[in-house]
């Protein structure tokens, strides 16, 4: 089909990135930062396992590559949203720009993410 | 007889006639009726103070879609827009924007016009059969209840004031029109999906769209045409990768 837009792969992405966001940031956030600082019984009891508690839980592999997920979708959907307001305040910047630009920036924050993510 | 001395509102109304170079705003005061909406405003200024301003109307009650304009910078039906919620005023009324303007407060319609017959929004039927006046195509009231919201628009183009993507992109097929194209294609009796496809799956179709929702929070039908273009943008994902994964299982 002619003038048919490639749209799809970002808004797909964007979209899975914006409920995965909704879902688990806020439990992540929770968990992390609230609940154990709480000493929520659950959460504590996971963290005492280490001496420095989340650092502890970030040694699984498998908790590590689903933050690394969690990071990089929440990235992209954060990069599309930032391109479509561009676009909708009249930014003037040649379509493959802002697409660069945007996702580019969204990929850099996976990758230093991966980075931090590695060294545990 | 009251002695008390009438409430006046200032109006500040967009003027603009072809043989001008620049459009400009015409001040005038309009008594304060409490029943009153701005479209009585403009009807008394055209029947009192002034006979050359020019606008659309007609019914009055929110149904024939001709009176919309920017109240006070928000896409509002004239008709549905009382004096009360703008006082003290002044009230700015301006032709809706993201259009062209003729005169006035009449925009050129023409694009959308083109706009909304290249979705073609009206029952398509493989076999031709709407022809057949006897023909009856049975519908159960849950099907029915798929569309009947997306049905409801009047064509009043608020949704293409309030659209910023329509600020930018002139081909944008825009809400009403995308919301009419779900409306038929969600509708049993409908098979044009097909023939839609190619219009609604283009960039300037439903994937410009960058999802603010303003065109449904502006509608005064209550039409959700955001909600229409993420219905659409679902579909066309789905058929985007079953098209890239799964060519042989489409139709080209």
């Amino acid at each position: 089909m002619r003038g048919r837009s490639h749209e799809p792969i970002f808004w797909s992405v964007f979209g899975l990135g914006g409920i995965v966001a909704a879902i688990f940031i806020p439990v992540i956030i929770f968990v992390t930062g609230i609940g154990g600082a709480a000493g929520w019984e659950a959460v504590s009891g996971a963290l005492a396992h280490g001496e420095d508690g989340i650092g502890a839980l970030l040694r699984h592999a498998p908790v590590r590559a689903v933050l690394g997920l969690i990071m990089a979708l929440a990235a992209v959907h954060a990069a599309h949203r930032i391109r479509h307001t561009l676009i909708d305040l009249h930014v003037h910047a040649p379509p493959a720009v802002l697409i660069v630009a945007s996702y580019g920036a969204a990929a850099v924050v996976s990758v230093l993410t991966a980075i931090v993510l590695a060294l545990f | 007889m009251s002695t008390a001395i009438e409430t006046m509102v200032k109006f500040e109304v967009f003027r603009y006639q072809p043989d001008w170079d620049e459009p400009t705003y015409q001040v005038y005061d309009v008594p304060y009726r409490e029943d009153w909406v701005v479209l009585d405003a403009l009807n008394y200024i055209k029947d009192t103070i002034d006979g050359s301003l020019t606008y659309r109307w007609s019914c009055r009650m929110g149904v024939c879609g001709s009176c919309g304009a920017m109240v006070n910078g928000y896409p509002k039906l004239t008709c549905a827009a009382f004096l009360s919620e703008y006082l003290p005023g002044p009230i700015r009324v301006e032709p809706l924007v993201n259009f062209n303007v003729e005169r006035d407060l009449v925009t050129d319609l023409e694009g959308f016009m083109e706009k909304l017959e290249s979705v073609q929004p009206w029952i398509i039927r493989e076999d031709g059969a709407t022809d057949d006046l006897k023909s009856e195509y049975l519908q159960t009231p849950s099907q029915h209840a798929a569309y009947q919201q997306f049905s409801m628009c009047i064509n009043c183009l608020l949704c293409y004031a309030a659209c910023p993507v329509s600020s930018h992109s002139e081909e944008f097929i825009g809400p009403a029109a995308l919301a009419l194209a779900q409306r038929y294609n969600l509708d049993t009796r409908d098979e044009g999906v097909e023939q839609r496809r190619d219009v609604i799956l283009k960039d300037e179709g439903i994937w410009e769209c960058s999802f603010v929702g303003e065109c449904s929070a502006v509608c005064p039908k209550h039409v959700d045409p955001a909600g229409a273009i993420q219905q659409a943008k679902m579909t066309g994902a789905i058929d985007y990768y079953r098209r890239l994964l799964m060519p042989w299982t489409v139709k080209s």
